[in-house]
């Protein structure tokens, strides 16, 4: 019951709300955001359940290689949050898109930076992603129990590149529009999946109709989706405990506000990051997109130009779905790595054959996207 | 008592077993209907289904040399309309069949060739050289007395 005087007023609007609504339950769910590393006991009334549950050993996920997880979550969060700032004075149309985007950097209050943050964040949420995945290959992070956190980790990857791409259109500017329609390209001559996106996305002419999907797209189907993969991935986290890295014996155990602090400090860090990049590196004004004139060196966005080389340098009398399966193949085998690695453990020497292979793809990675790079005549 | 007689080893299935399979096919047929309709309704309309699209006036004849072409912009299908002999009228897609990029005519030898990995194509739209591998879409075109009109 509602205990008044005894222990004063704050004690019992907890326990009002600890009878009126399951507050372990709610806590659970903010946490399984990376708020808090451990499974909490819903039966139980909430002071009881954290209690108990920061009594045992908690790592935090401020410490590197972990932090990489909760730092691409802080990152979409403040891309969440400047998309919608920025979506009050955007236009999704082809002919107001430019100029609207022209209002907010130059006549809005801050338009500017929050124009730039956003984009910067973008960058920087890709770059994060594809660092995690790779520390999750080379540190043996797929094997069991983590397969499916293995799985997630690619596919917010692979979404986030799909954000990225339809958010780049939407400037309406000459570099979007033609880095798009190099990547539905790409993305089109896919065997399969090509038809699947080509359907989705509205064909390869980019007119109104493709720019209103991507804009739905990019702040509603993509968001949402991105979102319930970071919830699947920490409430797989959750369930599946924090691992040790390979090298520690134990892990380095903290309290919940610990964790809370390093998040804060977290948070800054990044603020600071980002300002000093959007202060320091803004992106050059960049004239309106013209579709009757394709400028010199119009590419594919960087994360598709090693599929854009690997495209390109197979012999145009061959059939376009043969780089396409191989393409297609390799994100197979990726996906699938948990099951087809059949190594007795995560640390680096019983998986030689899996780093190897990994390596191996990187540096093909890297020779294809330098390949796809210099394809352009004169760019 | 009720269970005893629904068990159905061997035998019929029963009242019970009935209304489930009912209800179960039931479901999944609305379900299938459901994601049916979305998918159709995903599927954009195809562009000759589009209001405006149709006939395209490209200028005169008399304004245009024979040999030379003239780039006719187009929402998203920008066109050559070349001009092969004194009656005779080529309509062309000036987007590059290799990776759309926008395609540019060249006067002096009377061949379109494309910027951006130096494919070129001869004046009806054949491949001369470069990477494009499929040559290039073609309207249908007609002279109205000196009226040229492209269908889209």
């Amino acid at each position: 019951m509602v205990s008044r005087g005894e222990g004063g007023k704050r004690r019992s609007l907890s326990a009002w709300l600890e009878e009126r609504f399951n507050l372990t339950e709610m806590f659970s769910f903010a946490a399984s955001f990376g708020l808090f590393p451990a499974e909490l006991d819903t039966s139980r009334p909430f002071n009881e359940a954290l209690q108990e549950a920061i009594r045992r050993p908690l790592p935090s996920y401020g410490r590197w290689p972990r932090v990489l997880g909760i730092l691409s979550l802080l990152v979409f969060a403040f891309l969440a949050a400047t998309g919608v700032l920025l979506a009050f004075y955007y236009q999704p149309t082809t002919e107001e898109a430019y100029r609207s985007v022209t209002t907010i950097v130059r006549d809005v209050n801050f338009g500017w930076f929050l124009h730039q943050a956003h984009r910067w964040s973008a960058r920087l949420l890709l770059v994060i992603l594809l660092v995690r995945l790779w520390r999750f290959f080379f540190q043996g992070m797929y094997k069991a129990p983590r397969e499916a956190l293995w799985i997630v980790a690619l596919l917010t990857f692979l979404v986030a590149t799909h954000a990225d791409l339809t958010g780049r259109l939407l400037t309406w500017n000459a570099d979007g529009y033609w880095a798009t329609v190099r990547a539905l390209e790409v993305l089109y001559s896919l065997p399969l999946v090509g038809p699947m996106f080509s359907f989705l996305i509205g064909g390869p002419r980019i007119d109104s109709l493709v720019m209103t999907r991507f804009y739905v797209l990019h702040l509603a189907a993509i968001p949402f989706i991105m979102t319930g993969l970071f919830y699947l991935h920490f409430s797989g986290v959750r369930r599946v405990g924090l691992s040790a890295v390979a090298r520690e014996t134990r892990p380095v155990g903290g309290a919940l506000k610990v964790h809370i602090y390093n998040l804060l400090i977290l948070t800054a860090l990044l603020f600071g990051a980002l300002v000093t990049l959007v202060t320091l590196l803004p992106v050059p004004f960049i004239d309106p997109a013209d579709p009757f004139a394709t400028p010199v060196g119009a590419r594919p966005p960087w994360y598709l130009l090693a599929a854009y080389g690997l495209l390109e340098i197979f012999p145009s009398a061959w059939p376009r779905f043969l780089p396409g399966l191989v393409i297609e193949a390799t994100l197979a085998v990726a996906f699938l790595l948990p099951f087809l690695d059949r190594s007795p453990g995560r640390e680096m020497r019983q998986r030689r054959l899996a780093i190897a292979i990994g390596a191996a793809v990187l540096v093909a990675w890297a020779c294809f996207t330098w390949y796809g790079f210099q394809l352009e005549v004169g760019g | 008592m009720d269970n005893a007689r629904d068990t159905g080893a061997g035998g019929p299935i029963g009242r019970r077993g009935a209304m489930q399979w009912l209800i179960r096919g039931f479901l999944s047929l609305w379900g299938l209907g459901t994601a049916a309709l979305g998918i159709s309704f995903l599927k954009a309309p195809s562009p000759e289904n589009r209001p405006g699209e149709g006939q395209l006036h490209c200028g005169t004849l008399s304004s245009l040399p024979v040999g030379r072409a003239r780039f006719v912009r187009h929402g998203a299908d920008p066109l050559f309309v070349v001009r092969a002999s004194d009656s005779e009228v080529i309509a062309l897609s000036a987007i590059c069949s290799h990776l759309r990029c926008v395609l540019q005519w060249n006067d002096e030898t009377g061949t379109i060739h494309c910027p951006c990995h130096a494919g070129t194509f001869d004046r009806e739209g054949n491949v001369l050289s470069g990477p494009p591998n499929r040559p290039l879409s073609r309207y249908p075109a007609q002279v109205r007395g000196d009226e040229i009109v492209v269908h889209i």
